[in-house]
């Protein structure tokens, strides 16, 4: 038996509808907006008959506030047609269908605008006439949607639910018998945690991006640590190990007396490489050693390295997450580009921060450098090139620059700060 | 067992069409130099091995790796640069044609210890087209404090994988465990113009291979990125 709810007043939310068919069954299809319909099969040894069912659901759905048509019928289209068309509560035996739906126009039916006018030159105008119909005829000059529409005008369309599933939230806690105050103990529990959770979601099919843990601690205090991913994860020993990572990086103040793990569910990355792909780093262990070495040398200071849009000198950002995202997507692209040939460009190497310097000048041009690392008489030098900008904001610059070459061989590109009058290397040529 | 006896034995064995040649060894695979003025010396750095590329500043050692990172980027490798002293810069990559969204950038903050950890975790994590380490900046003295071991450690993690690992430095570091060296310089600048109105084109180098020895040098011209 299936049970369909239609929402009579439009402004309540088709969520809260089907939150109250999920109270019944967990195979709920949502066909429309306003509209859900739930399989009841079971519920008589629960409940009861069909009417005390329909009764009990009309008793919640006016605890919840909604104002909805509820039809009860042996066919899911049966019971949407019976709920959409049909006021009230409506049951209908098996056996029934087309009788009770038989005085409905043929209009409620969902077909196409020119099945319907084709219905209505032939002078059909219920559904009991369409019923009445001979199915080789109907066939013959409408084809398989004639023959679908008079099985639904029958009430025998026997079709399958198309269940959507709940929303599931994949939370996991624990309150542990005596504080924690040791990660490895503390690690222990999380796993059990991890690995549960993980089985749910592989069930479900499904991966993760993000972990929020929240931790109780003895103090009464509470400590709550996010970790977010740029791609779905789908291996508990990965996520455990980051968990690890982060939380000798980040250790709770005090002991930990409970614990709650939760995952946001996403659909996992599916993708097939290519045969002619490089090899690139696995994700997950890419994961492990960037996660390492953020450990080690600080987060903001292992990504990939990208150009910011000025012109202010050495502007650059790290993107902690880009080569995870650009592994993948290099994965997806397929063959990569030909190697070729390229000339050899002299490039800089820059001093951060940039080694004061003390600077002789003759005739207004360096004569002779020396910083930390660097000391010699000037050679050749280029320049002065006036840069400046972000005058209007804390990070303004302006300087003159030089490019130097000394009586070691080096090229040197200093600068004098316009405000200062300061001398820096700002690199090498190398 | 001598190695004809050897030969015979196993051919008795082996069925009469396989060719069997004891010094025969698979070919090297490589990643090749991008410049073709060095392929005259070598024709690319061998995979699974640890390449040096040394000299004095201003010799070109730079340009050469950001030339390799860009040649290996750009074939769609990642690669990883460990940058001791935090002397990367981001634009001269992008400026010779790196694709930067396939660079780890590890910036190490002068800590030779936490490069040499970090190339470890890069070189064990696996996957990655070309490594470099760069110590291009540290002092002689620290780097003689390194345990020899450490380089060993290097040679262990990249054999059998299709990693190039190029330690970049003023002198030689990894010792016999390195597979190829190639030194650059001494250097020429090239001064455009006359002074005072002068302008920096570029600088002349010689490079040669001193694993294995090649008793020829090239010589490359290095012009200043954007001329």
């Amino acid at each position: 038996m299936f049970a369909c709810l239609h929402l009579t007043s439009p402004p309540l939310p088709s969520a809260d509808l089907a939150a109250l068919a999920r109270q019944f069954s967990p195979l709920v299809e949502q066909t429309s907006a306003g509209t859900v319909v739930c399989s009841i099969a079971g519920l008589d040894r629960l409940i009861g008959t069909p009417h005390q069912i329909a009764a009990e659901i009309g008793r919640r759905g006016a605890a919840m506030g909604l104002q909805a048509n509820l039809a009860i019928a042996a066919d899911p289209d049966t019971a949407v047609l019976a709920a959409v068309n049909l006021p009230g509560v409506t049951v209908i035996p098996p056996g029934r269908e087309a009788e009770v739906l038989g005085d409905l126009p043929v209009a409620a039916l969902p077909a196409t605008a020119g099945f319907l006018e084709t219905l209505d030159r032939w002078g059909v105008a219920t559904l009991a006439d369409l019923a009445a119909l001979p199915a080789i005829g109907l066939v013959g000059r409408l084809g398989e949607e004639g023959e679908r529409m008079r099985r639904l005008a029958l009430g025998q369309s026997n079709r399958p639910l198309q269940a959507t599933p709940a929303p599931r939230d994949y939370t996991a806690g624990l309150n542990l018998d005596q504080p924690l105050a040791l990660l490895e103990p503390l690690l222990f529990a999380i796993s059990s945690l991890i690995h549960d959770l993980f089985r749910q979601l592989r069930r479900q099919a499904l991966a993760t991006n993000r972990m929020t843990l929240r931790l109780a601690l003895e103090d009464r205090t509470a400590g709550t640590r996010t970790l977010e991913f740029p791609l779905p994860m789908h291996e508990a020993g990965v996520l455990l190990k980051q968990v690890q990572l982060d939380l000798e990086a980040h250790p709770p103040g005090a002991a930990v007396v409970s614990l709650e793990v939760r995952l946001d569910p996403v659909k996992p990355r599916r993708l097939q490489g290519g045969l002619f792909c490089p090899a690139a780093p696995e994700p997950d262990k890419l994961r492990i050693v960037l996660a390492r070495i953020a450990a080690l040398v600080g987060a903001d200071r292992v990504g990939s390295p990208a150009i910011l849009d000025t012109h202010r000198p050495d502007a650059y950002a790290v993107r902690p997450h880009a080569l995870e995202v650009g592994v993948a997507e290099s994965a997806a692209k397929g063959a990569p580009a030909q190697r070729d040939d390229r000339p050899l460009r002299l490039v800089s190497r820059l001093f951060r921060p940039a080694l004061v310097a003390a600077v002789k000048l003759r005739q207004g041009r360096p004569a002779w450098l020396a910083a930390r690392g660097v000391k010699g008489a000037v050679v050749a030098a280029a320049g002065p090139w006036r840069t400046s900008g972000d005058w209007w904001a804390p990070t303004a610059w302006a300087r003159d620059e030089w490019d130097v070459g000394l009586d070691d061989g080096a090229l040197y590109r200093i600068y004098q700060e316009t405000a200062s009058a300061r001398w820096f290397v700002d690199g090498v040529y190398d | 067992m001598g190695e004809e006896k050897a030969k015979i034995a196993v051919a008795s064995i082996l069925p009469s069409t396989v060719l069997w040649d004891f010094k025969t060894r698979p070919a090297e695979s490589l990643l090749p130099l991008p410049q073709p003025d060095l392929r005259s010396l070598l024709p690319g750095l061998p995979r699974g091995a640890i390449t040096e590329i040394t000299g004095p500043r201003s010799s070109g050692r730079t340009a050469l790796v950001h030339s390799l990172l860009a040649a290996s980027t750009v074939a769609g490798e990642v690669s990883a640069i460990v940058d001791c002293h935090d002397s990367f810069d981001p634009a001269s990559a992008q400026g010779v044609g790196a694709d930067l969204g396939k660079l780890l950038w590890v910036q190490c903050g002068g800590r030779v210890d936490h490069a040499m950890k970090t190339a470890d975790l890069i070189l064990h994590g696996g996957g990655f087209g070309l490594v470099v380490l760069d110590l291009c900046e540290v002092p002689a003295a620290a780097l003689q404090r390194l345990p020899p071991s450490c380089w060993y450690r290097f040679q262990r993690a990249v054999v059998h994988t299709p990693t190039v690992l190029v330690v970049a430095g003023g002198q030689p570091n990894a010792g016999s465990c390195a597979a190829r060296r190639l030194e650059m310089g001494p250097r020429q600048a090239v001064w455009l113009g006359r002074a005072p109105f002068q302008l920096l084109g570029g600088v002349s180098v010689r490079a040669g291979l001193r694993k294995p020895v090649c008793p020829e040098p090239v010589s490359l011209w290095a012009a200043v990125l954007g001329e």
